[in-house]
């Protein structure tokens, strides 16, 4: 394919082999890395820093239900009946917070500057959807709707089967862990609520996640 | 650079390839999102039971056949309260309705340590000591911050009695319903 051209030129071809080999071993890396469980996580949410709590062990085969608990408010937002969330607004390289906003469903921002929302309505983050108390639409089910949506998954997936009666009379308990990601300034009513309606659910079982305390390195 | 083709010969144009590739490659790079760093605390949470004292029978043991005993758990109440404002400004320690103590809030792993001694002491000095308890239960005002709460919480997670024991389990229960809509 290379050789003299008309024209008297020499036609030049790279040789791509090595570039699309490198090219395709990034891609398996990036592949295998890929942590597609991470959407169910809402990453605004500030957890609490604790010391004690431990990072889940690597062979830990929980099934787990991510629970994202925060507090939301209406947006400010004129015209807009949407709900809105606190984010918080941090400095690049330092990591600290340098305001506040009141981020709502469609997009609209507001600066908040009080830092924390006072009244407002005790929700759930399910992979973007804000979902609270009360039923908003069928896209928007309630928290207890939501909830029982995901045990009737649990006691169908359980070996073997469980029925609702057995877990809410006879006290059998469904093996799923409830993974509670409550922001640090959430009030514990909220998180309390939450926890409770997952017993009703027959969850027994919970982990409470916290950030973990940074390690300095170095003297 | 020049090459004579045989028949045999045939290269194959990887150009399109690379392309698709490098599109790949993008996509996986700008939707690459390394885990947060997070951790956790596990714990057993039934649903909440009537809450008995130390010293009363164990439900569920022979002693339960009296009819004055009921379903109730062994507990020692952590009240952690707040004045509307988040944080925890009053803490009590004991079981409801017979004593709690008002502590400071920054002693109170000391005062924890304190009382779980006084009650050894105690359970020592009596004929087969009923000094087992079945839960701790931290009674939070439900308008208290979440990270004030986790705090005690994972003070009680590892805390140690004096002869060295884990507390059993930690329960958690709001002192009012949530107060948001």
């Amino acid at each position: 394919m290379s050789g003299s051209v008309p024209g008297g030129g020499v036609k030049s071809e790279p040789n791509l082999t090595p570039i699309l080999d490198m090219v395709f071993q990034l891609i398996t890396f990036f592949m295998l890395v890929i942590n597609f469980k991470s959407a169910e996580l809402d990453l605004t949410l500030q957890l609490p820093v604790l010391g004690s709590a431990k990072p889940l062990p690597d062979d830990a085969k929980l099934k787990l239900l991510v629970l994202n608990v925060q507090i939301c408010t209406k947006c400010p937002h004129s015209g807009c009946d949407a709900l809105a969330t606190l984010r918080r607004v941090t400095e690049a390289d330092t990591k600290k917070v340098k305001s506040y906003q009141l981020v709502c469903e469609r997009g609209h921002e507001t600066d908040h500057p009080q830092g924390a929302i006072t009244n407002g309505k005790t929700c759930l983050t399910v992979y973007g959807r804000l979902l609270c108390k009360e039923s908003r639409s069928k896209d928007f089910p309630s928290i207890e709707e939501y909830l029982r949506s995901e045990a009737d998954l649990s006691l169908m997936s359980a070996t073997p089967p469980l029925t609702r009666d057995e877990v809410i009379k006879e006290g059998k308990e469904l093996l799923d862990t409830v993974v509670i990601r409550a922001d640090s300034g959430c009030r514990f009513g909220a998180v309390n609520f939450v926890i409770v309606e997952c017993q009703k659910q027959g969850y027994r079982r919970f982990a409470l996640k916290t950030g973990q305390v940074e390690v300095k390195t170095g003297p | 650079m020049s090459k004579r083709h045989s028949a045999e010969d045939v290269e194959l144009n990887v150009t399109a390839m690379l392309d698709m590739a490098f599109q790949l490659l993008a996509f996986f790079i700008l939707t690459f999102r390394p885990p947060p760093g997070e951790a956790q605390i596990f714990l057993k949470l039934p649903p909440a039971q009537p809450v008995a004292g130390m010293g009363t029978e164990r439900a569920g043991s022979d002693e339960s056949k009296n009819p004055k005993d009921v379903k109730t758990t062994k507990s020692v109440v952590v009240n952690l309260l707040d004045r509307d404002s988040g944080s925890v400004t009053d803490v009590q320690i004991g079981i409801p309705s017979v004593s709690m103590k008002p502590v400071p809030y920054m002693d109170l792993e000391k005062e924890l340590r304190v009382y779980f001694k006084a009650k050894e002491d105690n359970d020592a000095g009596q004929k087969g000591g009923q000094g087992d308890y079945e839960q701790v239960v931290i009674n939070a005002s439900p308008t208290l911050r979440w990270e004030e709460v986790m705090k005690v919480v994972d003070m009680c997670t590892k805390f140690t009695t004096g002869k060295g024991d884990k507390l059993p389990a930690v329960s958690l229960s709001a002192a009012g319903p949530d107060p948001g809509g």
